[in-house]
């Protein structure tokens, strides 16, 4: 009887147990099933080779480890990885916050269209997405010609692999503000309007803080 | 301020809001549009202040089409149901707002801002909530900011939205007569919305009602009360019942200078 009173009081609250109530715990051997099925997964997926690179790169010590972090393979590598991420992630931005504040803010023609265009590198794979570039800036690609005539390189090249990292990353951004910005609705823009601010006085004024 | 619209028609598919509204709000009066929700009345103070535009017709603003003037350009203030406060800022910065984004021709110093804000949140008894965020601040308090916010850029016209919407009770009625007050010291024209009869009847000089995107009547409370134009005024304002509206008629009372020797109700 103290259970089921306490089952219906707590309905209301917003941090609820069912573990903790006998009403509504679940029998032993599921929780052992949902539970061993999750972290199996997690440990053979993700925790595994985490270990196995950090197992493999430390196997000959800590000094081995040292000198093949400085060998010029190594140094170009971890250069290449950041002039990436410091061109993407920027331009990611950019782009990603431009389109989910058109998306939130704004009703036009074809806006789920652009919802759409948006998820396509998540249903795309990276190995398609790669020769999708390799076919237009390839050799044989549509763009392949004018570029090799102004010696331009892309392909096999840092372009190339800062191209491939905006696609694959592009939805990210866009993604996590989309249902945020609709949640916050328009009538703040509206307030900064009607007080006198230009549409980018209000997106750096208003917009931008609330997303941050 | 006078504001004037004139046959103004405005349908979102094929919800006709406001079927050919033309109405004339004269300098310096509180109007109340008065209405069930869905009436049209919130579309039509949108269109005034420039937020929604009209499929036909034309507001005017001290006589002058303003139809194709930007939001921002129509001076006007504008305030809103849930108070839009910027959230991310201390009550200050949302009453300065207006003024820091001012053309920097115009831009008042940051001393003129400071006297401004201060005067405003004097003005609306708030001054010791300056450094605080809206979150922090109770409903009532959150309009009364919404408000100085909105009177800093010294408008020419204060729109309304239901005002007192999203207040419970007791606040609603405090504040409406404070708004009543507030009116009568600054004499700024203004227009606010609201589904509330008694709301209306006793703060506005003058109700406009409406019903499906149409005027029904236009009047003093007093007016309209007693000979309610249409079916519609005298159902919305429960004059078949005559309990409630002799209750509003004895709180109108205490208001109007005149009830006159006609008050039968």
């Amino acid at each position: 009887m103290a259970a089921a009173a306490s089952s219906l009081n707590s309905n209301a609250a917003d941090h609820y147990d069912y573990q903790a109530n006998p009403a509504t715990r679940e029998v032993l051997w599921v929780r052992w099933i949902i539970l061993t099925l999750a972290l199996s997964f997690f440990a053979i997926f993700l925790l595994l080779p985490l270990v196995a690179v950090f197992f493999e790169a430390l196997r000959k010590g800590w000094d081995t480890y040292i000198t093949a972090l400085q060998e010029p393979d190594a140094l170009s590598a971890v250069k290449l990885t950041l002039i990436a991420a410091a061109i993407s992630v920027p331009l990611n931005l950019v782009f990603g916050v431009s389109a989910a504040w058109a998306i939130a803010k704004f009703q036009f023609r074809g806006k789920q269209f652009l919802i759409t265009l948006i998820d396509l590198p998540f249903s795309v794979s990276p190995v398609i997405a790669g020769l999708i570039y390799v076919l237009m800036f390839g050799a044989q690609g549509w763009f392949g010609p004018w570029l090799q005539e102004h010696d331009i390189k892309i392909i096999f090249a840092v372009p190339g692999i800062v191209l491939a990292t905006v696609f694959v990353t592009f939805p990210f951004v866009a993604r996590e503000l989309i249902p945020l910005m609709e949640s916050q609705g328009k009538e703040e823009e509206e307030a900064a309007t009607v007080l006198g601010a230009r549409g980018w006085q209000t997106f750096l004024r208003v917009t931008l803080p609330n997303i941050k | 301020m006078s504001i004037e619209v004139r046959n103004i028609h405005k349908a979102f598919g094929s919800f006709v809001a406001l079927g050919d509204v033309s109405l004339e709000f004269p300098s310096g009066e509180l109007v109340a549009l008065l209405g069930p929700s869905g009436c049209g009345k919130t579309t039509l103070l949108r269109v005034i202040a420039g937020l929604e535009t009209a499929d036909s017709g034309a507001v005017l603003l001290e006589g002058e089409d303003a139809s194709d003037t930007h939001v921002r350009e129509r001076q006007v203030g504008f305030v809103f149901q849930h108070y839009a406060l910027f959230r991310h800022m201390t009550v200050f910065e949302n009453v300065a707002f207006g003024l820091r984004v001012k053309p920097r021709k115009q831009r008042p110093t940051e001393a003129q801002i400071h006297r401004k804000v201060h005067e405003l949140l004097n003005l609306v008894q708030l001054d010791w909530l300056a450094d605080r965020y809206p979150s922090q601040l109770s409903g009532g308090q959150r309009q009364r900011i919404a408000l100085a916010r909105a009177l800093a850029v010294e408008p020419r016209v204060l729109l309304l939205d239901e005002p007192f919407g999203a207040l419970d009770a007791k606040v609603r009625r405090e504040l409406r007569q404070w708004l009543r007050r507030l009116h009568d010291e600054l004499h700024i024209t203004s227009i606010f919305v609201t589904h509330d009869q008694e709301e209306a009847l006793e703060v506005a000089d003058r109700v406009v009602l409406m019903n499906h995107g149409k005027v029904e009547q236009i009047g003093t409370p007093q007016e309209v009360l007693e000979k309610p134009g249409t079916d519609f005024v005298a159902d919305f304002l429960d004059l078949a019942d005559h309990g409630p509206a002799w209750l509003i008629a004895a709180k109108l009372r205490h208001r109007l200078p005149q009830p006159g020797a006609g008050w039968t109700i």
